[in-house]
Parts: structure tokens; C-alpha cells; sequence
């Protein structure tokens, strides 16, 4: 894992900021917390969270640049760094929190998905998500009173999320949904990441920041995902779900409303006769433009290099899959 | 004028266009006359319809085929790339595990 953070790590390198100090701890803290529930519920816990690292990563750690942190690991940190000025062990000690609630969160939501979904056959998982929402809410309590603005945005954010879960996977049934569509619900998902950008705004009296980073955080997600949706898209196709690139897929291919029973192939030739996966690539390169866009007034200069980091591997991965298109049909 | 003229070319030089231009690729399977025409390049004859044929065969590859094609795109997707693109928003991968 070191090595994959240290891949992109310039960022928070630029920044003086030693990411890997923070890693070890959160997950000291989540062993640490997990230990305490019923030994049957955190087993299973320990079961499902071994399964979060891809088959790729396990593969090749070294060379995997899906081990990668989000970038919703490394806006906190960021930013507290940015508001707080000197480190002082109040500011670390927020910081610290503040990632857990994220990590939290995190799991609250994924759990959720995941038994939704059918990812995990583990149902008793539905009561550590509860755990991880309660175990937030706590943390949260040191640092908001109940009359403080910050809980109406945390009520918002986890409402919206929860409405987004449900609307996706209701839309990625059906092959043909209109891709604005599933956009708008992954930037729903999305909401729970404005808690902590908020917490972190409310604490530092920096509420005029945070329409900016709400903004970039959602066309983060949104780019982030549709790469995910293009790795997961056979996996997806098996379990009869239609992501955001089957969709759009689809609509290369023809104009016509395809069988039921063709839809499969008929994505698999999109992906090789049409450009298909090139205008993906663009939709992508679009959404961190808009990123950086949304980040500029800010001056985080971090966020800015992994950005440009980020545009620059979608470069790399474009241009290898053309390459691969054109061997189809030259070799 | 003379830069007007069409360039006499082999399949390799077509193959090399279509790697650095995505649009050439694209217009070539629609419609290859007309993409060569466009990029001026002279083709012979023998080799256009060579050219045609090859990715006629290949805009109808069907069934395994089409899934052993698709399965090396996958790998090529998976390949590692410094920086990389952004990863998905929804994993986290654990540095050890948490037993």
C-alpha cells in the first residue's frame, strides 16, 4: 500500500504533510473499535473488510493503481492543515477525529450498498453499519452542540446519500437509462462526504469555502466512479446491472432499441467498433476540469497536483486502450 | 500544391495513423475510402481492399471471439499507469489486515 500512496503522493508531499503517519492510526483505531463489538459481528466484519482489497491489488500491490486512496482521505487533511495554520495537538487531535468520522461514514454507507446490493452474504453487517453511523454521531458530539448548524447539513447529506443508493441501483436495472441520469444519482451518493468538508468549515468559521469544496468533492466521486464503472462493467453485466458505461455503451452502438438477450454482446463490440470508451475518457477528463475548476479560489495547491496527476493517468489509460483498439483490428 | 497530392501508402502507414489519431480510427470503420481520402492517403487497390476486408472481418466478430478481444482490453485496462487515473471513491484498501 505504501508504495501505491507514494505514487501520488506528491501531493500531500508538497504540503509537508506525512500522509502515512495518519494511515497506521485510523487503522489501529478501527481494529481497535471493531474488537469491541460481539466477537461473531466484528468476525464477519473481518471477513467483508478483507474482501474491500481488489483481486488487482492483492495481485500487485506495487504496480496496482487501484490501491489508491480517494481523494476524500486527503481533502481532510488538507484542509485542516490550510485552516488550523500552526499544528497544534488541538488541530491533530480534530484532524484525527475528523478522518475517523470520514472512515466512519465510510463504512456506514458501503456496508449498506454492499448488503443491497447482495455484495456481502453477512447480514448481521446491517448492525456495524449502525455502529459506524453511531460511533460518528459520538465523535461528531465532542466538537458540535445539538443546536449547531452542522447537524441539519449532516441530517441533509446522509438523507440525500441514502435516496441516491436506492435511485441507482433502481436505474443501473435497466439497460438504456439516460446517462444525466445516473450522474445525478452518483453525485447524490456522493452527499455524505460534505459531512466532514463541513465539520471541518463550521470549526474554522470557513462556511464561504464550503459551496466550493461540496463542488469538487461531487465531481470528484463522479470521475472517480465512472472509472470504477468501467473496471467493474463485466462484473456488473453478470449481475444483470447496467452502470454508467454500459449505458452509454449502448448508445454508441445503435439507435435501436436492442433484444434483451443481445445486450451483453452488444456492448462488448461498442467497446472495440466505437469510440465509446474514448467519449468515456472525455466525460472523465470533463468532471476533473470541473474539479479543478470548483477548487481553484481556494488555493490548495495539493488538490491542483492530484488533479493534474489524475488527468495524466487518464491520458495514459486512454491512450493504451486505443492502442489496443487499433491491434484488433491491424494484428 | 504539391503538399495537396496524395501520399502513396501501405497498410503500415494506415495502421500508424489510426495509432495516433483516434478520430482516423473511427472514421476508417465507418467508412474507409473516404477516411483515406480525407488523411490523403493513396492506398493501391489491392491493399484498400486488403484494408477493408480485415476490418470488415473484425466489426462482425461475434460470440468467444468477441469475448477473448474484450478479455485483452480488460488487461490492458488494468495496467498500471504513474500517475494513475483516479481510483473509485468507494474502496479503501486496508495497508494490513485488521486481525
Amino acid at each position: 500500500m505504501k508504495s501505491a500512496i507514494s505514487q501520488s503522493g506528491r501531493a500531500q508531499k508538497n504540503a509537508g504533510i506525512s500522509w502515512d503517519d495518519h494511515i497506521p492510526i485510523m487503522e489501529e483505531r478501527l481494529k481497535t473499535f471493531v474488537q469491541s463489538w460481539p466477537s461473531s459481528l466484528s468476525g464477519e466484519f473481518l471477513e467483508y473488510s478483507s474482501g474491500l482489497t481488489s483481486a488487482e491489488f492483492r495481485k500487485n500491490p506495487k504496480n496496482s493503481w487501484v490501491g489508491l486512496y480517494p481523494f476524500w482521505i486527503y481533502l481532510p487533511v488538507w484542509l485542516t492543515e490550510k485552516y488550523s495554520g500552526k499544528k497544534t495537538a488541538t488541530s491533530k487531535q480534530f484532524l484525527r477525529d475528523i478522518l475517523w468520522v470520514q472512515i466512519c461514514l465510510f463504512f456506514f454507507i458501503r456496508i449498506q450498498d454492499d448488503l443491497y446490493d447482495g455484495h456481502t452474504k453477512y447480514q448481521s453487517l446491517i448492525f456495524a453499519s449502525n455502529l459506524f453511523l453511531l460511533e460518528a454521531e459520538s465523535v461528531l458530539s465532542d466538537y458540535f452542540s445539538t443546536s449547531s448548524r452542522f447537524w441539519k447539513i449532516y441530517r441533509e447529506a446522509l438523507k440525500n446519500s441514502s435516496k441516491a443508493i436506492v435511485e441507482t441501483v433502481h436505474l443501473q436495472q435497466r439497460p438504456r437509462t439516460a446517462p444525466a441520469k445516473l450522474i445525478k444519482a452518483y453525485a447524490g451518493i456522493a452527499a455524505h462526504f460534505d459531512i466532514v468538508i463541513a465539520a471541518i468549515c463550521i470549526r474554522y468559521r470557513r462556511m464561504a469555502d464550503l459551496s466550493c469544496l461540496t463542488q469538487f468533492s461531487v465531481q470528484m466521486v463522479i470521475a472517480g466512479q465512472l472509472m470504477d464503472d468501467l473496471e467493474d462493467l463485466e462484473d456488473d453485466l453478470k449481475y444483470g446491472k447496467y452502470n454508467y458505461v454500459a449505458n452509454r455503451l449502448l448508445r454508441e452502438i445503435t439507435g435501436k432499441l436492442t433484444p434483451q438477450s443481445k445486450v451483453e454482446e452488444e456492448i462488448r463490440r461498442a467497446i472495440l467498433v466505437t469510440d465509446g470508451v474514448g467519449k468515456l475518457f472525455n466525460a472523465v477528463r470533463k468532471h476533473l476540469h470541473l474539479a479543478a475548476k470548483a477548487i481553484k479560489p481556494l488555493d490548495l495547491p495539493e488538490a491542483i497536483t492530484l488533479l493534474h496527476d489524475y488527468r495524466e493517468g487518464v491520458n495514459k489509460i486512454a491512450f493504451i486502450i486505443h492502442q489496443q483498439r487499433v491491434n484488433f483490428f491491424f494484428k | 500544391m504539391e503538399s495537396q497530392k496524395s501520399k502513396r501508402a501501405d497498410i503500415n502507414d494506415v495502421y500508424k495513423l489510426a495509432c495516433t489519431d483516434e478520430k482516423f480510427l473511427d472514421a476508417l470503420l465507418t467508412n474507409a475510402d473516404s477516411a483515406l481520402e480525407k488523411v490523403r492517403l493513396n492506398l493501391p487497390e489491392p491493399d484498400r481492399k486488403k484494408l477493408k476486408e480485415m476490418l470488415e472481418e473484425k466489426m462482425t466478430v461475434t460470440g468467444g471471439d468477441l469475448l477473448k478481444y474484450t478479455h485483452s482490453f480488460y488487461n490492458s485496462l488494468m495496467k498500471s499507469t504513474n500517475p494513475p487515473p483516479p481510483p473509485p471513491p468507494w474502496r479503501i484498501e486496508l495497508q494490513k489486515p485488521l486481525r
